[in-house]
């Protein structure tokens, strides 16, 4: 799946932004470098306005930077146009959103398979079903999105960004809507695709539970990346938001 | 509140321009079709005012402007003498009036589109309705003066010499000035003016007038003159005051143009739903996110008086913008109609463009009503609940319910449709109104039932679009499907106007075909005499110049005049020559035929079966029978007879025509050759003998069949505009209805576009949408369109009128609605194609 098995999923190198001009720009991201490690769970920490969002929708090719490079595996985004970005979202990115944003009117297993459909890429059956099966949903695949608690669509959600077998799976603010019991199943889930099929994952919160299920947390604040962590208890992330603020 | 109302509208800007968009397309819908309508009804009445301009009373009758049948009476030229003498007659002038033929530059007749050629002598001032753009009143025997249309299309200057053909040969005059009639410009009519005396001349009618036009002294009521006079009229001649001739000229009008004044009027009718449509279509979109805007408010302690003032205060902003913009907008459509059918060719009288108050209210009231009601709506579904409940419910998308209240109507509807379509009525027009009427049920029960179709039609017509697991096609079909009652109502303006295309040309089609069919199973002359212009009258001795040419076996002359007929009304009669008419025309009697045709005498009628119907007549009854002029007659019906091409109304024999109506031309002249004459080089002859008559032509029977099969021609055209016009504001109905409905799923979208669908993708499921909602409204369209297409015919079979289904129409039916469901997409994907993926995803 990657040309170097070893190298970087990601990487992003000074990466700024701003928005607006003179007096009134405000810098989103000023000058942050990141590299992601395959199989790597990260978890990207900051108060509201910290540039976190930012930070993911640049590293996921959907904003660009106004200074700084990305790669993506070995593509480099920047000068890629509308279609070639598309493309790549397809085949190496995946996405869970804060809002399940689930198709009402597909089943569940189509909502699954859907971005393979967009594509007009072959599905592969056993994919699907172990993925269905993970998430504990295989036998509800015909019901609609309405019909699923919100814990079960956000799965459905994480089923949907695996399909492609992507390089990598950005989540943001995944647990945003969800209640504590959800929320836990939904980050075991996440934690069981990063050790059993080595999916890099990248985890925008400020829910400190969520984010002591990653390996390394990366703490932003006004644009900038202030600390780094290996992996923390829930605690120890709180102590440390309050430290880094 | 009313803040709350204003600041809404402002932060929900493109909503509200999109909205406003639909009230001010169904609102300039709504008005420029009744302006289009008022006006041509306006230039015809400005048109008779302006003919009888300045006079009290007038003697005698007029030339029929729009009528080639009425034939102007006969009053002695010291007739005028002794007016005049009358106290109380303060001016009086005599006038002619006939038809004529103008010759254009290039040696071809002037053809107008249907009426003839006035010829009219110059009236002096007080009388004249001439407006002279150009030059001066006619002088002498070699000048005329002409309309200003025909003078322009032909390129005739004042001093250019001008070829014009009347009772005389052709022969050239100077022209001596440009005019109009009133303010109208007359349109279809052409005419030429000469003075009195040439006039007299040219029409062989020295000493003699057709009309005389009586002004009365200040302070004589034109009743009081109209008593003054009539002792000293001969016997036959009439005298109006000149508003009840201007009325009985209008009723004429309105007689000969009712196909196209009843067809306005009907069209206006389906502008105001079609407008309706468009603007409720538009509405029922944005439902649910209004919905939950006011279920907030109401949650937020808002009483519900407040939530509904807000909603109305929202739709009265728009609504009157947009009614307003509207309006102008639809003078515009009339001004683009009208402009569209002169540069086609059709041309129909018309003055400055007129705006009755009537369709300024019609138009707000569809505009104001139709938006304040969608109002309505999403605030009751916001108030009559708990506002938790009502916010849960708006995040559901709402179902028709096939519910009792609604199935009643439905039932009722298309029962009582059924029940006028197929209950036997006797009289033809009777039949035809109960059909209509049935048809116009129809078309309601449909759209009634429409939203709980959708579905099964959705996955019909999309199919195409989602075969081999298409994805983004099924999406489409969806997002279609899951809003029944807004596509039902954003696709049934398109049902409405591609029905009523295909209904008028299966109409037309049925008519034309019975038209053709009646003159090949009645006429059995090979040639008839007509004149150049097609419906004018000919010169009497054309008959007598073909009767000597070898070969002929015989000629029958045939007059037409309208005669009042009692129970019948006006009444187009004809006059026949009995001793040769079962020569060249077969009579489809109803029952036996009732007597030789050379025993028809004076006193003698022949009925064709619908006026019979019409004025109860049977065999053997008396029928009163009155000329324009008021002369009398009690006839005896001798013979009920079927065909409504040749000579529908009645028949008399020639010489009792002659009495009731004074009239020396003749309508056509048909002739029946010999078996064993040579077609060819016969009618050479008969052409070569023709010389000397001027304006007229000789048809074989073909050409006289496809000529009266094919006269509905421009009336037809304007039809078929408006209809275009109808569907074109379907397709920006639904351009607006796809805009709302991606603006509404913005978020949708970017999800979507965040997954991996490419601009081009996001285009086509656009485009998907629309197409598939043009598809449903297609697809009930034709339907329908055939459905009633078929009562109505099925109504007229009697008359021979046959139901033929229209594949050709249909097809092009077909690629239209899809075009237009392609072509409407086109802004909203454009847009959708366009949106940045990030503030898609953080869209509301």
């Amino acid at each position: 799946m990657f040309t170097d098995a070893d190298g970087p999923v990601v990487v992003g190198r000074d990466l700024e932004k701003r928005y607006g001009q003179g007096p009134a720009t405000v810098h989103a991201l000023r000058g942050v470098s990141v590299e992601l490690l395959p199989g790597s769970f990260t978890a990207i920490m900051g108060p509201s306005g910290s540039g976190k969002s930012t930070l993911m929708h640049v590293l996921a090719g959907l904003d660009r930077p106004t200074a700084g490079d990305v790669w993506l595996g070995p593509t480099r985004l920047a000068g890629l146009d509308d279609g070639d970005l598309t493309r790549i979202r397809r085949t190496r990115v995946g996405f869970v959103f804060q809002t399940f944003n689930l198709l009402p009117m597909l089943t569940l297993e189509e909502n699954v398979v859907l971005p393979l459909k967009i594509a007009g890429e072959e599905i592969d059956d056993d994919w699907l079903e172990r993925l269905l099966v993970a998430v504990g949903l295989q036998e509800r695949r015909g019901h609609r999105p309405a019909e699923l608690s919100g814990g079960e669509q956000q799965r459905v959600a994480l089923a949907r960004a695996l399909i492609t077998r992507p390089a990598v799976v950005f989540a943001d603010e995944p647990t945003g809507n969800l209640d504590s019991h959800s929320t836990e199943i939904l980050l075991h889930m996440f934690r069981r695709a990063g050790q059993e099929i080595g999916q890099t994952i990248v985890l925008v919160t400020h829910d400190p539970l969520a984010a002591s299920y990653a390996d390394r947390i990366l703490f932003l604040s006004d644009g900038q990346i202030m600390h780094e962590t290996g992996k923390l208890s829930a605690a120890d992330v709180i102590e440390t938001v309050a430290s880094v603020r | 509140m009313l803040t709350f109302a204003l600041r809404s509208l402002l932060a929900r800007r493109r909503r509200a321009a999109l909205t406003g968009l639909a009230v001010l397309l169904g609102v300039a819908m709504v008005s420029g079709t009744f302006v289009f309508t008022d006006t041509i009804n306006a230039a015809y009445h400005g048109l008779f005012a302006a003919t009888a301009k300045g006079a009290d009373v007038v003697v005698g009758s007029r030339q029929g402007l729009y009528s080639a049948n009425a034939q102007p009476a006969s009053v002695p030229a010291s007739l005028l003498t002794r007016i005049r003498a009358l106290h109380g007659v303060a001016a009086a002038q005599g006038q002619i009036s006939d038809v004529a033929t103008i010759v254009g530059r290039n040696g071809r007749i002037v053809k107008n589109t249907g009426s003839p050629t006035l010829a009219m002598s110059y009236l002096p001032p007080p009388f004249t309705g001439l407006q002279f753009v150009d030059g001066n009143p006619p002088l002498g025997p070699n000048e005329v003066v002409l309309d200003e249309n025909t003078a322009r299309r032909e390129g005739y200057r004042v001093g250019d010499r001008v070829q014009i053909v009347t009772v005389q040969p052709a022969r050239r005059f100077a022209v001596a000035g440009l005019a109009r009639l009133g303010n109208a410009s007359t349109g279809g009519a052409t005419f030429a003016v000469f003075d009195l005396a040439t006039a007299q001349s040219l029409f062989d009618a020295r000493g003699e007038l057709n009309t005389i036009y009586v002004a009365g002294t200040t302070g004589t009521p034109p009743a009081t003159l109209k008593r003054e006079i009539a002792p000293l009229l001969p016997p036959g001649i009439s005298v109006q005051t000149s508003a009840q001739e201007t009325h009985a000229d209008l009723h004429q009008v309105d007689d000969q143009l009712g196909v196209l004044t009843g067809g306005l009027k009907a069209f206006g009718f389906i502008a105001i739903l079609v407008g309706a449509f468009v603007i409720a279509g538009a509405l029922s979109i944005t439902l649910a996110q209004r919905t939950n805007e006011l279920a907030l408010l109401r949650a937020l302690g808002a009483t519900r008086r407040q939530v509904l003032d807000a909603v109305l205060v929202e739709a009265a902003v728009i609504g009157t913008l947009a009614s307003a913009a509207g309006l102008l907008a639809g003078l515009g459509a009339a001004y683009l109609i009208r402009a569209v059918l002169g540069a086609s060719g059709v041309e129909v009288p018309s003055t400055s463009l007129v705006l009755e108050l009537r369709t300024v209210l019609l138009a707000i009231a569809v505009g104001l009503l139709v938006t304040i009601a969608a109002g309505l709506v999403p605030a009751a579904r916001a108030t009559f609940v708990s506002p938790i409940e009502a916010l849960l419910e708006s995040r559901r998308p709402a179902r028709p319910r096939l519910s009792p209240v609604l199935i009643g109507p439905v039932l009722f509807l298309a029962l009582l449709g059924a029940l006028f379509a197929f209950a036997s009525v006797e009289s033809r027009r009777d039949r035809l109104t109960v059909s209509v009427i049935g048809a116009v049920l129809f078309v309601l029960a449909a759209m009634l039932i429409t939203p709980f179709v959708v579905p099964q039609l959705g996955r019909l017509v999309g199919w195409p679009l989602e075969r081999g697991g298409r994805i983004l096609g099924r999406l489409a079909r969806e997002n279609t499907t899951r809003t029944p009652v807004r596509t039902a109502v954003t696709a049934s303006s398109l049902m409405i106007g591609l029905a009523l295309v295909l209904f008028v040309s299966v109409y037309v089609g049925g008519v034309r075909a019975s038209t053709r069919t009646a003159i090949d199973r009645t006429l059995s002359a090979d040639y008839a005499i007509v004149n150049r212009d097609g419906t004018g009258s000919i010169p009497a001795p054309s008959a007598r110049a073909v009767a000597g040419v070898p070969g002929v076996l015989a000629v029958s002359s045939i007059k037409q005049a309208t005669a009042d007929v009692a129970g019948a009304g006006q009444t187009t009669s004809a006059g026949i020559d009995p001793s040769s008419v079962g020569q060249v025309y077969r009579f489809n009697w109803v029952g036996a035929q009732p007597l030789a045709l050379a025993d028809l005498g004076p006193g003698d009628v022949l009925l064709e079966r619908d006026t019979a119907r019409a004025a109860h007549a049977q065999v053997g009854q008396q029928l009163q029978v009155a000329s324009p002029a008021g002369l009398r007659a009690n006839l005896v019906v001798r013979g009920i007879y079927t065909d409504r091409a040749l000579l529908p109304g009645l028949a008399l024999p020639l010489p009792e025509f002659d009495q009731l109506f004074n009239q020396i031309r003749v309508q056509q002249v048909l002739i029946k050759l010999a078996p064993d004459a040579n077609p060819a080089s016969t009618l050479a002859q008969i052409k070569a003998s023709l010389n000397s008559v001027p304006g007229v032509v000789v048809r074989s029977q073909r050409q006289l069949r496809d000529q009266a099969s094919g006269q509905a021609g421009s009336i037809l055209a304007l039809f078929y505009a408006l209809l275009a016009l109808t569907v074109v504001m379907a397709g920006l109905g639904i351009a607006t209805a796809t805009a709302l409905s991606i603006h509404e799923r913005t978020r949708e979208l970017g999800v979507l576009r965040a997954l991996g669908m490419t601009r081009a993708q996001t285009r086509g499921l656009v485009r998907d949408e629309s197409l598939i909602t043009a598809a449903i409204g297609t697809m009930i369209g034709a339907v329908l369109g055939i459905v009633i297409a078929w009562l109505v015919t099925r109504a007229l079979t009697a008359e021979g009128v046959v139901f033929t289904v229209p594949w050709l129409q249909l097809a092009l039916v077909i690629v239209v609605g899809l075009a237009v469901g392609v072509l409407a997409a086109v802004p909203a994907a454009a847009r959708a194609a366009r949106l940045d993926i990030l503030s898609a995803i953080a869209h509301e």
